[in-house]
């Protein structure tokens, strides 16, 4: 087949390349392909090339092969718990962090907050609830009242 | 594998390390708003786990060990290397959480980090195939015993070809056919060009391809390819 030129101003790819190696590159989906007139002629070229048809149909069998060797070895990784062990081990061994010291003056300074929210409620619910005797005090003034009103 | 963009602002900034500043530009002003919104979880999941939640941290190990685990096994073919590299990835996600910067989502980051703790590990020993007990999968009762052994003999050829493969070029098919990664993250993953990866990419493709249909003792040309 020959070499397709896509010229020097596309950007997503800038350098000769044929329809047999666009699917090398970038897989036998052609909806994945980013260069569209590569994706017409690849079109045309699976209706009217066996040898391209078959390249193809070579590339998404061997996918397809892929993609169920990687479902076994999820399927083995599984099997034997390595996950499990994984979590574990990565628990185990990762140190507590240390506390910075803005997060220990924000604790501290939320401390202090907290408490004196809570003595000023308890302050507020407490007052009206105390039964003690109730002593007024009046202060006279000395410009309206004598010495004989006392 | 689908082809989808990673949040313009994130990859531009991780493919312009990599020398594609133009194309990453143009790329980028293809947004995704579901990305961003998943890129914004991170950051708090991030900022949680920096603040030392391990409730959150727990979270992030659930949600993302799997997929390492995968990844690191089909690399390393070998699940128990696979689990110490994991842990040891998200172990040091723990430790560096408060430097962690949202250039790109958690997956690819942690992905970025088992891959070149595989890649050490890798060089530190010949890789093997080890697919002794592959007999104990695929046990679907809906297929017949035949065709379970035709498909436990064909993931194990799969497996063969793949071990066979050179390192990156096996990373470049794991990442793209069982992480289904977009093309941008698999490159930051791999720290690569885009254009790099698709290279890459294509010619792991070609070569697992001869491999599978038993040429691959013919045609050693990639062999020692990228």
């Amino acid at each position: 087949m020959s070499k397709i030129e896509t010229g020097g101003d596309n950007p997503l790819h800038a350098r000769p390349i044929s329809l047999e190696e666009a699917i090398d590159c970038w897989g036998p989906d052609l909806s994945n392909w980013p260069d569209i007139a590569l994706v017409r002629r690849a079109r045309e070229a699976l209706l009217a090339n066996r040898s391209f048809r078959a390249h193809r149909d070579l590339a998404v069998a061997d996918a397809q092969r892929l993609k169920a060797t990687a479902a076994a070895l999820d399927q083995r990784i599984a099997d034997r718990g390595s996950l499990g062990r994984i979590e574990a081990g990565v628990l185990r061994l990762a140190q507590p962090k240390p506390v910075h010291w803005y997060r220990r003056i924000a604790a501290v300074a939320a401390v202090m907050v907290v408490a004196a929210m809570l003595g000023s409620a308890v302050e507020f619910a407490s007052a009206p609830g105390t039964n003690a005797p109730s002593v007024q005090i009046v202060q006279l003034d000395p410009l309206m009242f004598g010495p004989a009103d006392f | 594998m689908r082809y989808r963009l990673v949040v313009g602002g994130a990859v531009g900034t991780i493919v312009e390390s990599s020398g594609e500043k133009g194309r990453a530009a143009s790329l980028a002003r293809m947004d995704d708003s579901g990305s961003e919104a998943a890129i914004r979880a991170d950051q708090a999941l991030m900022r949680a786990i920096a603040d030392g939640e391990e409730d959150a941290f727990a979270r992030l190990i659930r949600a993302e060990a799997p997929r390492l685990t995968r990844f690191v096994a089909a690399i390393l073919s070998d699940i128990s290397e696979a689990e110490e590299i994991v842990q040891e990835t998200l172990l040091r996600l723990w430790k560096n959480a408060e430097r962690w910067e949202p250039n790109a989502r958690v997956g690819t980051y942690l992905h970025r980090i088992a891959y070149r703790l595989s890649i050490d590990r890798l060089r530190r020993r010949r890789p093997h195939v080890d697919i002794d007990d592959f007999d104990d999968l695929l046990e679907d009762d809906s297929l017949s015993p035949e065709r379970r052994l035709v498909r436990i003999e064909d993931v194990r050829l799969v497996h063969e070809a793949l071990d066979r493969l050179p390192d990156r070029q096996r990373a470049a098919i794991v990442l793209a056919h069982f992480q289904e990664l977009p093309q941008a993250e698999a490159a930051a993953v791999m720290a690569i060009g885009e254009h790099a990866y698709e290279s890459l990419l294509a010619r792991a493709r070609r070569r697992l391809r001869q491999l599978l249909a038993g040429q691959g003792e013919e045609d050693g040309e990639e062999g020692t390819g990228l």
